[in-house]
């Protein structure tokens, strides 16, 4: 993890022990068809649970963390995939949003595939933009930066249509034949009522060296169904 | 000819009572907002949350179960009953609805114990709205087409594709009048049945009825497009009821889905809720209308909130103070069942003047402010001049027949 983003993460332990009584801890558990990250299967395109737990403090300050399990190639290898963010998130108009923080993935097994990155980004009511940079992505000694661009649109009181655009840029270091830029893309329904929600997304994503799975290395879209339980 | 239409829709509406009332009256329940308290917890600022894939927004999962693992143990504490909830992200609120049991507590006593927890933003009772107005086919007809002049308003302006939000009882899209008029429709009332209800239906017809279709009434604002957003529900023939939570879910989807009028032909209680939801509405310059309540010193709420369109119809007694008057005594209007009938009150007053803040918008030049009373012009006995009020925001010669005509006394134009 960059040491700017070690910086920012510090952030929320320091309110944790102060602001406890406004703050909004919860968790949540997900079974997922698949895993997909950035376009690319990280559960070797099979079903795969996923538990994670967030925390906001009115003051703006967030953090999460999540364990999702993952196999990546080329031997099969199913671990454990660690991921914590955390970071400030502040308003600058009525209907503009702006945030700034950074995310740490430790995989169980494979741990020389950890990586570090740091985000900022803008978000108005039905849309969000975010750039990441991490310096060692997936371990591959390859300096990257992700953009995104993701719109949620209500279709009614429970439904809600997603989708997302994002494409992965290396930006120095690393084998010059991993430089292609790498796109992905999401078309999606999401349906939530109480604690449940329930998502079903058209994920695609280009080729990509970068990503240590027998599948990312190739193009292909997919459906991905998802259930999650909030508690 | 205006005499056999008055005839023949006296004889129609005569023929109606019957046949609607004993459709509406199987649906009287009591209503259980008066038993519920609403809840409101703090929506954090939006922000990267990788657990959630790519939709952003507040998270549901982990983020929202934060939020509804509060309101459970706060309902635990007070002895109450979590339903359901809604968030609401212009508020930067998520909304829990509770039922308090029947042990002698007030739901404003309740409310109070639960906004006194430093995890609550507020809390309130759960409020009861009443739609303004009453059916007696037999008053004498009015129609606003003399009224108003709606054949040289339409001259200048038909509403042609202005959003206007009818928050109401659910609207008969399908009835001819109104085929085609509805492109939005939403249902924020659970249960109460599935029919097209009479109130929103009259409601709509008045703002939008199609023109030019060879069967009933003339819309002040016929291009205009509705989103029918049902927000209440038709107890009887005579009573149609909203509550606080089902107000403010239309009025948040109305905001968010680019509604430019919203209109609200019902009265009751202040409620800090809807109080937030119509600054926010008026903040973005959308005009909003509402019915007043006579038998309420203030009128009634939302028709006394600040920025708020009050208007109120030709009922005799002093006239309120900024408070416009509109046709509202035996009007035809749209019911459901492909039926037409009149009707009277504030509600169908406040339509009319929906209807013509829908007007209003389409000759409206870039950058000028929405409509708002202050655009209106009255006339001295205390109605409007449709036409002085259309031409003052079209500018140039629009309306200048009418405007001439309007300085003459209002006892001339009747």
């Amino acid at each position: 993890m960059p040491a700017a983003g070690l910086r920012v993460a510090l952030g929320p332990s320091l309110f944790l022990a102060c602001g406890v009584a406004l703050a909004q801890a919860g968790g949540s558990i997900a079974l997922l068809s698949d895993y997909r990250w950035r376009g690319v299967s990280l559960s070797d395109d099979r079903p795969t649970f996923q538990l994670s737990a967030t925390y906001d403090h009115p003051s703006g300050w967030f953090g999460g963390a999540s364990a999702t399990g993952v196999a990546l190639g080329p031997y099969d290898q199913r671990q454990v995939q660690l991921l914590g963010y955390a970071g400030y998130a502040g308003r600058l108009s009525e209907r503009l949003g702006w945030e700034a923080g950074a995310t740490g993935v430790h995989f169980g097994v494979d741990s020389r595939y950890d990586y570090g990155e740091a985000f900022a980004g803008l978000n108005g009511e039905r849309w969000n933009m975010r750039l990441h940079y991490s310096p060692d992505y997936f371990g591959r000694g390859m300096r990257t930066a992700y953009a995104e661009f993701n719109v949620g649109v209500p279709l009614s009181a429970l439904v809600r249509a997603t989708a997302h655009a994002g494409a992965l840029v290396r930006v120095g270091g690393g084998p010059a034949e991993d430089g292609r830029t790498s796109l992905d893309g999401s078309l999606g329904l999401a349906v939530a009522r109480d604690a449940w929600e329930v998502r079903l997304d058209w994920v695609a994503g280009g080729r990509s060296s970068v990503y240590p799975t027998t599948y990312g290395h190739a193009a292909n879209g997919t459906l991905v169904l998802s259930a999650s339980f909030g508690f | 000819m205006k005499r056999w239409l008055v005839a023949w829709l006296i004889a129609l509406a005569a023929l109606q009572p019957l046949g609607g009332a004993a459709a509406a009256d199987q649906v009287v329940a009591p209503p259980a907002a008066a038993r519920q308290v609403l809840l409101l917890l703090r929506l954090p600022p939006e922000h990267y949350r990788p657990e959630s894939g790519y939709s952003g927004g507040y998270g549901g999962g982990a983020a929202h179960g934060a939020r509804r693992r509060v309101a459970a143990e706060l309902a635990r504490e007070h002895g109450l009953t979590l339903v359901t909830d809604w968030a609401l992200p212009l508020l930067g609120v998520d909304c829990f609805v509770l039922t308090v049991p029947d042990d002698g507590r007030p739901p404003e006593d309740v409310a109070q114990a639960l906004a006194r927890d430093p995890r609550v933003d507020w809390a309130q009772p759960m409020n009861e709205f009443r739609t303004r107005g009453h059916d007696d086919p037999l008053y004498p007809l009015q129609p606003v087409a003399q009224a108003w002049h709606l054949d040289e308003l339409h001259e200048i302006a038909t509403g042609r594709n202005v959003r206007v939000a009818v928050v109401d009882s659910r609207v008969d899209r399908h009835h001819p009048d109104l085929e085609g008029q509805v492109v939005l429709e939403q249902d924020f009332v659970d249960g109460h049945g599935e029919l097209p209800e009479d109130h929103g239906t009259a409601v709509a017809g008045i703002i939008a009825a199609r023109a030019d279709n060879g069967a009933g009434i003339l819309g002040v604002a016929p291009n205009a497009r509705l989103l029918a957003l049902r927000a209440c529900w038709q107890q009887s023939s005579q009573s149609t009821v909203c509550t606080s939570l089902g107000l403010a879910m239309a009025l948040h989807f109305a905001i968010t889905h680019g509604a430019e009028v919203i209109n609200l032909s019902l009265s009751g209680p202040s409620d800090r809720l809807l109080d937030r939801l119509l600054d926010v509405a008026l903040a973005r310059r959308i005009s909003v209308v509402a019915a007043v309540d006579r038998s309420r010193p203030d009128g009634g709420f939302p028709a006394s909130h600040a920025g708020v369109a009050a208007v109120s119809d030709e009922s005799e007694g002093p006239a309120l103070p900024g408070v416009l008057v509109a046709p509202g005594r035996d009007v035809p209007t749209t019911l459901p069942g492909d039926r037409w009938k009149l009707v009277s009150g504030s509600s169908y007053a406040a339509a009319h003047v929906a209807g013509l803040f829908a007007l209003m918008r389409e000759p409206s030049p870039a950058g000028a402010g929405p409509p708002s009373m202050d655009g209106v012009v009255s006339l001295p006995g205390g109605g409007i001049d449709a036409c002085a009020t259309l031409a003052r925001v079209a500018g140039g010669g629009a309306c200048v027949r009418t405007v001439t005509r309007s300085t003459t006394p209002p006892n001339l134009r009747q």
